[in-house]
């Protein structure tokens, strides 16, 4: 009796692990596999129309944000980022890479909510690929080293976004 | 000499059909490897499908690295490493078989056995 017991609390103990592991993980967050590794370098064109090279970006912390116009929790953390670049702004770049999105919904999303970050166009998305990016809004914060220390997938509060820049400085 | 220029002609004609019929093989053979690839990447934004077969943007933008890849000779290991990279072993619609992915191969296996070793043992009874 106390074997078959033994041996069903063996085969169920670890399923109902498994099942308990498994569900209580987020289903959109994407892991990332940056985490710990280099950034990929870029070479994309600013709003302005000019050319900007990872190569030019030395020196810094960064924070990347991969965002859009018709992104609905973008216009909710775009607030944070305003203040986080009022006040980090000498000590840390911000960068926005526009995802799937087009020049003119952003040029008049800058004049109406204001441009927190340096924003960076990536037309056919291969920096976003490159990035592991599954959907916006991500934010990637990468040290002095260019290691990408972390990845948050969906919108950033002003006090995850505070822990995360301190945490590069 | 007409018939000199026709043969001219007639071979360069040959040559191009022939070099036009192979470039199409060739490009045939290239995107049924780049869906053989696709179809073997999980498509980040509609989950449960491979990129070969989801709408989404994004698995358009993959489709089309995996085609500039494959064009420059990259092999389908090291396009599904470059995805691996960058998005995780989550990206690969097979896990690898190695580490805990073993159990996916092996405890299907041992359940099997085990139902069977199970119902030799009351059908003895």
């Amino acid at each position: 009796m106390i074997r078959r017991v033994l041996l069903l609390i063996g085969i169920v103990a670890p399923i109902i692990y498994i099942l308990v592991y498994g569900l209580g993980r987020n289903p959109y967050q994407l892991p990332s596999a940056l985490e710990g590794k280099k950034a990929p370098a870029f070479s994309l064109e600013s709003l302005q129309g000019e050319a900007v090279r990872w190569e030019e970006l030395q020196g810094k912390p960064i924070v990347i944000n991969f965002w859009a116009t018709w992104c609905g929790p973008c216009y909710l953390e775009h607030p944070v980022f305003m203040t986080a670049k009022e006040r980090y702004g000498p000590q840390v770049a911000f960068l926005g890479i526009v995802y799937q999105d087009e020049k003119l919904n952003v040029e008049k999303f800058v004049e109406e909510f204001g441009e927190p970050f340096l924003i960076l166009f990536d037309p056919e998305g291969k920096t976003a690929i490159d990035y592991g990016v599954g959907g916006v809004p991500e934010t990637f914060f990468i040290d002095r080293d260019r290691i990408v220390v972390e990845k948050h997938t969906g919108i950033l509060n002003e006090q995850t976004l505070e822990k995360h820049i301190r945490e590069l400085l | 000499m007409n018939k000199h220029w026709k043969n001219i002609f007639g071979n360069c004609y040959s040559l191009a059909i022939f070099g036009l019929a192979l470039t199409a093989l060739a490009q045939d053979s290239m995107e049924e490897r780049v869906q053989a690839v696709a179809l073997e990447l999980r498509c980040p934004v509609c989950r449960g499908v491979p990129i070969a077969e989801s709408p989404s943007q994004l698995a358009q933008d993959m489709m089309k690295i995996i085609r500039e890849k494959s064009a420059v000779g990259e092999s389908r290991e090291e396009i599904l490493d470059y995805f691996e990279n960058r998005y995780g072993e989550w990206i690969l619609l097979r896990p690898k078989p190695e580490g805990i992915n073993l159990s996916l191969w092996i405890l299907p296996g041992l359940f099997l056995i085990a139902g069977l070793l199970v119902i030799l043992k009351r059908v003895k009874h």
